[in-house]
């Protein structure tokens, strides 16, 4: 058996980046300081804030939900969790399940918002008409769309989002592949656009944990996680991404950190660049939301899907 | 040696550490747990053969 490096226990976990075996307590020790240091690091959170959590029921967010119970214990804040039922059968109802039962047994308040009341149709149905390549696409705008709007609706001031360090390392490469590193510009800890009453301010506590050690943690915290892929995700450019990224994690352990921190070091010099092509915020002429265009990205999704039902 | 692969099993003969045992299977260690006669165990750790072995896939659900 191999000793934990803290303390001569057991080792449930070896982090190669590291060079350390640790055992039970010492890791979930470790993970809880980690995104504790991340909160304080950004300035994450402040005292009495309204936070709404982007509960898919999957690892990454149940795990973070369990993150911001315990934090508020310490740092009094509002939590309330919002899942999106984008209405994808087989799999959302089985999540969902997860997400209700989790708030439940933490005593959080728990929202459930689905397209098919507020857009008048499913992701399912979504897909039939665009085919599978585009449901990513279509998913994630009207996710943002729904997900903003019930934020802003409940008088949240955050919206956390338990996205990891892969999720992170992955976005980064994405965007330097496709030469759009503008759009890294307001990617990181905290983003999305932070001066607009529009728009919640997203934040992101997970961005320093690894995937494996998110799933590690829910594992060993006891909490019932469903692993099952959604149908449709994700996209075959960061599935290879993904692939490419983990194969050099394993040759070269702290790749993924490296990538994040490369971002962060850039972030101040994009942020310039940024702010002189700031696109001004207008509000959509048909839905009101705000948007950078006189019709938001959701309204002409929705006008497209509109005029192929026509077709 | 009894391994399981998302509910899949197998019957595997082999001998070493964890992380030679996913090399042989061609998984990757960062995208997978595994779970030695039901408990989390680090890639490093020795097997001796007669383990019953868990390998989860953690791929995220979607953002």
């Amino acid at each position: 058996m191999i000793r934990c490096g803290e303390c001569k226990r057991g080792s449930v976990v070896f982090l190669p980046y590291r060079n350390v075996n640790l055992c039970k307590r010492h890791f979930l020790e470790l993970f809880e300081r980690r995104v504790k240091k991340t909160i304080r690091e950004f300035h994450l959170l402040k005292k009495g804030e309204h936070v709404a959590l982007g509960l898919s029921g999957g690892k990454d967010s149940t795990v973070l939900l369990h993150m911001l119970k315990r934090i508020s214990k310490v740092l009094p804040i509002r939590l309330t969790a919002v899942t999106v039922d984008e209405g994808i059968k087989g799999y959302r109802r089985k999540t969902i399940t997860d997400a209700q039962r989790e708030c439940k047994k933490l005593g959080v308040k728990h929202v459930v918002v689905s397209f098919k009341d507020a857009f008048g149709f499913s992701l399912d149905e979504v897909v039939k008409k665009v085919g599978k390549s585009k449901s990513c696409s279509y998913c994630g705008v009207l996710r943002r769309y729904l997900i903003n709007r019930e934020c802003r609706r409940m008088g949240a001031d955050k919206l956390a989002i338990a996205h990891n360090l892969d999720d992170m390392a992955q976005t980064v490469l994405m965007n330097i592949m496709r030469n759009e590193p503008m759009r890294l510009a307001r990617f990181g800890a905290k983003s999305g656009i932070t001066d607009n009453p529009y728009f919640i301010p997203r934040i992101k506590p997970l961005i320093r944990i690894p995937e494996k050690e998110c799933a590690a943690y829910a594992l060993l915290m006891g909490m019932d996680i469903c692993y099952e892929r959604c149908p449709y995700a994700p996209s075959a450019f960061r599935e290879r991404v993904r692939r490419q990224l983990n194969e050099m994690e394993e040759e070269y352990p702290g790749t993924k950190s490296r990538v994040l921190n490369s971002l962060l070091s850039m972030q101040k010099a994009l942020s310039k660049e940024a702010e002189g092509k700031k696109a001004r915020i207008l509000r959509c002429t048909k839905c009101g939301e705000p948007s950078s265009t006189h019709v938001c990205m959701c309204c002409k999704m929705l006008g497209e899907l509109a005029a192929q039902a026509q077709a | 040696m009894l391994v399981t692969i998302n509910k899949r099993r197998m019957n595997l003969p082999f001998k070493g550490t964890i992380a030679q045992l996913l090399r042989r299977l061609e998984i990757r260690r960062e995208e997978v747990l595994v779970l030695v006669n039901g408990t989390l165990a680090p890639e490093n750790d020795e097997l001796q053969g007669k383990e019953r072995i868990e390998i989860i896939r953690i791929r995220g659900v979607g953002k």
